[in-house]
């Protein structure tokens, strides 16, 4: 059993390693404005199964030189799903002012605002580790109190209040990063309709590199939402789920 | 009776003869490719004429509205006529039997109708064609394209020439050919008719209209045709000559050119910076001082010289160094046929330098697509280096002082990260099942172990050990204050200090309300409460010492404070120990 996962993990490094070599290579076909061939370099890292949120913004960047903004965008969003970076944010606030569409986001509230940035310090993993963390801890601490008689009443009470925080913030990180799902559209023109049928009212249009949030799907249809909140069916076809 | 009826009936007859809109056509029926004049006449003014619908028949022209009136003076009787007529010409394009919709005319605010009309087109006599036939042949025009098969961009000449045999007395253009795809351009043409022989046969040929065409979009374009008004002179048949021998008769005759088909294909892939010139060019660059002073103004003159589409290539992207003020550039050109033959397009730039330094004017390039060829070239200009000195008109420290903002106008995307760390492509989540269970189980087992406390637990906590320390710390919380004026040596509130911290103890102990206190009801309450004997005379002791120490201080202050202190704070650990 032993000797089996070392092979396994050793196998797993030699694989990261030829992909990270690939990554190298890209990067040369990049300086040298290949970007076609720094792209199908890449795309080979992620045939692996392997990526990283560097991987997707090198990629973005490709497709932002190839002016394929909207394969750009989705690239750089894929990036930012991994870790969250100034770069990347930055690179996509550019890809967004090139394509058609220019959809004026609801200003949140300030607390939401707050609290969206508090969640975002770590990704959904790392909270899931902490609340797990501190209540297990609070546990321990609970069970000694009881044989020691050493009282510590104050410190389980911070305790308990920072779990039911942090679990919060686990629920929040999950409904938004693993139970949201969202798309780019990817067809140059979608007629977002009423229903999920063709005949019905014609709402509005949206084009290529246009973020959607996918709420329901029916057959071929989905509902979407865009950031300024009106929604409406799109055929699933017109664009590529992040 | 009678007779008044006949008048009636001529009276209104004639009040209604007065408001007809009449239709009369010249020829009914007509003969296929013949003229048709077909006028609509009423006799008064009217205004706001409905055309009708003539379907199946081509309208030369028309609507043409005249008003003619006339006076006249019979036997001392004035009569003033006005008459409005409208006249159309038809050209009958086809036989069959052709109905005309009814027009309408305004008349004193009335609406007035024609009544339909019927035109029948019959097949001509063969003698009728022949004359058509010789009309067709003798008269023509001609559309010469120079080539039909050309790219986007591309361009091509189009001439149009008419070719007669016949005695022309006057030329009119009626419709000009309608140009969809294409970016047209006139040339001058003279159209003084020169003999020419096509067939054998010699025609006088004229060229009406030359123009270049450059092709803005794919696919097939056509070049709509051209129509002439001719009005031919023609010698009389009739036999009415006159006294100059005249005889002459003018026919007008509508004639047009064919339609023309163009295939414009599509140009193959073109590269990123392709800007759409066509045809085959050069370019150059001129710079008139290398070394200059700052502030003083440099002429940068870019030329392009050669055929094609010169006349719609637009300035070149030059990325002139950023210190550098940069004027619009000042464009010229001198075109020959449109471009077709060699052509010329200059921009000159003024660039105004504003700090000393040498800097360099890159090369910028021009792809042109050669459709001979069929391949991109890429032109390009010479690079420049400029030497730009310090200008000592102006004061230099000035020019040093003036200090630039360092400012980024041009936004781009930030550069690739060199290194990354791959990781296998999953969700990297725990289960939200399972995070619910290793979660939410702490804080069941935690539940259960403060259900377990309050129900079960309290005799765990009477353990003597426990309650021991309990008490302890209870008497010490309560005798803060009087320990407090042992260290200020405070003599005089400690003892107040004491009493008053028993009291309040004993007050808080046994739930007695402050106006109830006394030593009676300290030996009630201790006696209920089973707590020893002994206790509660150390208890009414100490509450006496304190009084009489109050009063009357005894000399070694301290030794007694500390005794007493010592001894409350026994008393309320035993009572403490003692409750259950």
């Amino acid at each position: 059993m032993k000797r089996l996962i070392f092979i396994l993990s050793l196998l797993f490094c030699i694989q990261t390693f030829a992909g990270e070599q690939l990554f190298l290579q890209a990067n040369k076909e990049y300086v040298n404005e290949n970007y076609t061939a720094a792209v199908s370099l890449y795309d080979s890292i992620l045939t692996k199964e392997l990526e990283s949120s560097e991987l997707y913004y090198n990629l973005g960047n490709c497709h932002y030189k190839a002016q394929d903004w909207a394969n750009a965008i989705w690239h750089y969003e894929k990036s930012l799903k991994l870790e969250k970076n100034d770069k990347t944010i930055q690179n996509l606030e550019l890809a967004n002012l090139k394509i058609i569409d220019r959809i004026e986001e609801i200003p949140q509230l300030f607390y939401k605002k707050w609290w969206s940035s508090f969640i975002s310090i770590f990704n959904t993993f790392s909270w899931q580790l902490i609340s797990i963390l501190i209540i297990w801890f609070a546990l321990t601490i609970k069970i000694l109190s009881q044989f020691t008689n050493y009282k510590k009443e104050h410190f389980l009470s911070i305790l308990y209040s920072l779990a039911l925080i942090s679990v919060f913030a686990t629920y929040s990180s999950y409904q938004g990063n693993i139970t949201k799902k969202e798309a780019i559209i990817f067809t140059s023109s979608v007629v977002v309709n009423s229903a999920p049928t063709t005949n019905s009212t014609n709402l509005f249009s949206l084009h290529s590199g246009s973020k959607i949030e996918i709420l329901d799907t029916i057959g071929e249809w989905i509902n979407i939402k865009i950031a300024n909140g009106s929604s409406g069916w799109i055929k699933e076809s017109g664009c590529k789920v992040l | 009776l009678k007779r008044i009826i006949l008048i009636l009936f001529v009276f209104i007859s004639t009040l209604s003869f007065a408001q007809k809109l009449k239709v009369t056509a010249d020829k009914n029926p007509a003969i296929v490719g013949e003229q048709i004049l077909i006028q609509y006449s009423i006799d008064t003014k009217g205004d706001k004429f409905k055309s009708p619908n003539f379907s199946g028949l081509r309208v030369l022209s028309g609507p043409n509205p005249s008003t003619s009136s006339s006076y006249t003076f019979i036997n001392g009787k004035s009569e003033n006529k006005i008459s409005t007529t409208y006249s159309f010409y038809i050209k009958a394009v086809k036989e069959g039997t052709f109905n005309i919709t009814p027009a309408s005319i305004k008349v004193d605010g009335k609406t007035i109708k024609s009544k339909p009309y019927q035109i029948k087109v019959v097949k001509g006599s063969d003698r009728n064609k022949a004359q058509q036939k010789a009309i067709a042949d003798n008269l023509f025009i001609k559309v010469e394209v120079s080539k039909r098969n050309i790219v986007v961009g591309e361009q091509i000449l189009v001439t149009y020439k008419l070719l007669t045999r016949l005695d022309l007395h006057n030329t009119e253009l009626s419709s000009l050919p309608a140009l969809n795809g294409f970016w047209a351009k006139d040339l001058e043409t003279s159209s003084r008719f020169k003999r020419d022989v096509i067939d054998g046969v010699a025609y006088n040929v004229a060229t009406i209209k030359k123009s270049v065409l450059t092709a803005q979009k794919s696919g097939k374009l056509s070049i709509d045709p051209m129509e002439l008004k001719c009005s031919i002179r023609k010698k009389s048949n009739k036999r009415n000559r006159g006294f100059f021998g005249g005889g002459i008769e003018i026919q007008e005759e509508f004639i047009s050119s064919k339609a023309v088909t163009i295939n414009v294909s599509e140009l193959p892939t073109p590269p990123a910076n392709f800007k759409g010139a066509v045809g085959s060019m050069k370019i150059k660059s001129e710079i008139d001082n290398s070394t200059a002073k700052a502030n003083d103004a440099i002429t940068y003159k870019l030329t392009i010289t050669g055929t094609g589409n010169i006349e719609l290539v637009e300035p070149l992207n030059i990325q002139f160094p950023e210190d550098f003020e940069v004027y619009d550039p000042k464009i010229s050109d001198k075109i020959f046929e449109g471009g077709r033959k060699r052509s010329v397009k200059n921009f000159e730039y003024l660039l105004i330098p504003r700090y000393k330094g040498d800097y360099t004017i890159p090369s910028s390039s021009l792809i042109v697509y050669n459709p001979k060829r069929k391949k991109y070239t890429t032109q390009k200009t010479n690079q420049h280096n400029l030497i730009i000195n310090a200008n000592t008109n102006i004061d230099d420290e000035n020019s040093t002082i003036n200090q630039q903002i360092i400012k980024t106008e041009k936004k781009d995307i930030h550069y690739i990260f060199t290194t990354t760390k791959l990781k296998e492509i999953r969700d990297n989540v725990l289960n939200k099942n399972l995070f619910i269970l290793i979660f939410f189980l702490p804080i069941f087992l935690i539940i259960l172990l403060w259900i377990h406390n309050t129900i079960v637990g309290k005799n765990d906590i009477n353990s003597s050990d426990w309650k021991n320390k309990k008490a302890n710390k209870i008497a010490l919380k309560r005798l803060k204050y009087a320990q407090n004026c042992i260290n200020n040596n405070n003599f005089d509130s400690f003892f107040e200090e004491i009493e008053k911290s028993l009291w309040g103890y004993f007050a808080d102990k046994f739930k007695v309300s402050i106006a109830d206190l006394s030593k009676e009801t300290v030996s009630t309450h201790f006696y209920s409460n089973a707590i020893d004997n002994n206790t509660e005379k150390q208890f009414i002791a100490l509450l006496d010492e304190c009084e009489f120490a109050r009063y009357a201080p005894a000399s070694n202050k301290n030794a007694q404070m500390d005794d007493v202190l010592e001894k409350a704070k026994k008393i309320i650990i035993e009572v403490e120990t003692s409750l259950k």
